[in-house]
């Protein structure tokens, strides 16, 4: 036997032992049966609302009406195979989207509205080499670089000429915060779109818009007709109101050579922090530990203004730009204190989509006992977790949460 | 196949025996093939969950071009997809020894050991996604390179060239240890 044929006989066989390892849970199975019939029932009620049979009966009493609405059903019949099903094919979208996928190399420039504090926004510029690499550097220079197989990162702040490598484990993100996100968005875009959104100007250019809806995610992709060429991506996220992305300059296929992803820092920089963290251990209590060592660096105790990984070079920027404007005590925070830190802000990483959490302590003085800055809803609770300024924390049911 | 038809039929026609009649024929499927592609239960069962519950709202006005199993399990990969690979790929640290290993009460799993399905499984993310996807679709859903060809909308060529692609990065890094 050859090997080929020995390896597909291998592959059947360990699938074959795959399958018979899984089941879904009763719970789940209920779950998923219930919502299903729900699902059902309501899709009923919508498409009897939609074709009264009264009106229908009246429509088709006439003879001129019966060869119009046959020819209309003809029509939709036809549309219905160029649309499959209400989704909207474009030689250019799909041109595109064919392209992203089969992309070796991405560049981009990648726009984030933060929904926190002011809605800051974010202005980072990425380069991804498939399967794994991908790097991040803000106009100021701070450099991130992601290495998605070991699951390390490294920060480089150029004003301090100094580096962190972070290691972490076990680490699962939310839809639409994971720095790989941005670019999966694109190689995931279906090849048809669900809706067409008409034009618009974007930079000189009369773009033409495509909807798709992923999961959570709402992305408007703008393509020029003339050159079938990717203008912008817009992302906006059900879960997370606010929080806007926009995905511009993008460039396919580019030669990137690997010592851009190089985890050697540059000459002459010093070790700022190297730690390893295992998310799977960040809880409620690390959480409030970083707020506590964060608040106890800050010249006025005040909490940090927004909640962001600190091992990208979003997370850097704001810790350099207080630092830059003075908010921040002479050599507050130390190596052993950053991994604690980061400990911290990966319990709010990882909390679900449906936890609905909320910071709001920008501002807010450690010690301020009458003023909430965090909540958040535990899995499986009907109540919410409020940290309040002095850290203490309580257990409060949803009409009573901060409005 | 005519079953399908048939309860396809009385789908349309409002039966929800009918569709809990396909939930339960396909489920086992439909996850197989979800922890297949993602590597972990729970982002699989949610795959399964809002896949299934999608059905259920368009069924009404479903056109099926393929069989009721393709275009169930051809959802289920979308979902796995779009669902975010990085996410899937970094939860691989913690969950995926716990559903890849075989239950040990079960005759069939003899055959492999518990070291072998693992190393797979290990080599198996270590393939790109589509190759890894097709081999899955494939080999465990049973669909022809025909069926995932339409699914994603590429040609034949492009589904048997990643195939091929996968399967000789599996014979590449297996040769020798198996």
């Amino acid at each position: 036997m050859k090997t080929a044929e020995k390896i597909e006989k291998l592959i059947k066989a360990f699938f074959k032992t795959k399958k018979s390892s899984v089941a879904i849970s009763s719970q789940m199975d209920e779950k998923i049966l219930g919502d299903a019939l729900a699902a059902f029932e309501k899709s009923k009620i919508n498409t009897s609302a939609q074709l009264q049979p009264s009106v229908w009966r009246i429509i088709m009493k006439s003879r001129m009406t019966k060869f119009s609405v046959a020819a209309v059903i003809v029509i939709a019949v036809i549309i219905g195979i160029h649309q499959s099903g209400n989704f909207f094919e474009s030689s250019a979208y799909a041109q595109v989207a064919e392209e992203l996928r089969n992309a070796r190399t991405v560049v981009f420039t990648l726009i984030t509205q933060i929904n926190q504090g002011n809605g800051e926004t974010l202005k980072t510029d990425m380069a991804y080499k498939e399967p794994n690499l991908l790097r991040s550097s803000t106009v100021d220079g701070y450099v991130a670089i992601f290495n998605r197989s070991s699951g390390k990162v490294m920060s480089i702040v150029p004003t301090g000429r100094f580096y962190s490598i972070s290691e972490i484990k076990g680490l699962t993100w939310r839809d639409g915060e994971s720095p790989f996100e941005n670019i999966e968005s694109m190689k995931n875009l279906p090849a048809k779109a669900d809706e067409e959104l008409g034009t618009k100007e974007i930079d000189g250019v009369t773009a033409e818009g495509y909807r798709v809806t992923q999961g959570d995610a709402v992305k408007d992709i703008w393509i020029d007709p003339k050159t079938k060429e990717l203008v912008q991506v817009e992302l906006k996220f059900a879960s997370a109101p606010g929080m806007n992305k926009i995905i511009k300059n993008v460039k396919f296929d580019v030669e990137l050579d690997d010592s851009l992803f190089n985890m050697t820092p540059p000459e002459g920089y010093r070790l700022a922090s190297e730690m390893k963290v295992d998310a799977s251990a960040s809880t409620e209590e690390s959480f409030i530990e970083f707020l506590r060592i964060w608040s106890s660096g800050t010249v006025d105790e005040t909490f940090p203004p927004l909640i962001i990984a600190t091992g990208g070079s979003g997370g850097a920027k704001v810790v350099m730009d207080m630092e830059r404007e003075g908010k921040l005590k002479e050599g507050s925070w130390s190596k052993d204190v950053w991994q604690r830190m980061t400990s911290g802000i990966l319990f709010v990483l990882q909390l679900p989509q449906n936890s609905n959490w909320r910071y709001v302590g920008e501002n807010v003085k450690f010690g301020t006992s009458d003023k909430t800055i965090f909540w958040y809803q535990p899995k499986g609770s009907q109540n919410y977790r409020v940290i309040y300024g002095d850290l203490t924390v309580e257990e409060v049911s949803p009409e009573n949460l901060p409005k | 196949m005519f079953e399908d038809k048939w309860l396809l039929w009385k789908l349309k026609n409002g039966s929800s025996d009918a569709l809990c009649r396909i939930y339960k024929k396909y489920k086992n499927n439909m996850l197989a093939l979800a922890v297949a592609l993602s590597n972990n239960k729970t982002v699989a069962e949610d795959v399964v969950h809002d896949c299934f519950v999608s059905f259920a709202q368009c069924c009404s006005r479903l056109e099926l071009k393929s069989s009721l199993k393709s275009c169930l399990l051809t959802s289920i990969a979308n979902r796995v997809r779009n669902s975010g690979r990085d996410r899937i790929k970094l939860a691989l640290d913690v969950e995926d020894m716990e559903i890849a290993g075989p239950a040990s009460n079960q005759p069939q799993n003899l055959a492999m050991s518990n070291e072998l399905v693992k190393k797979i499984n290990s080599v198996m993310t270590q393939l790109p996604y589509e190759q890894r996807e097709v081999i899955i679709l494939h080999f465990q859903s049973g669909l022809t390179f025909k069926e995932i060809a339409e699914s994603q909308s590429v040609s034949v060529n492009t589904i048997q060239s990643r195939y091929r692609y996968g399967i000789d990065k599996l014979r590449s890094i297996l040769d020798g240890e198996v």
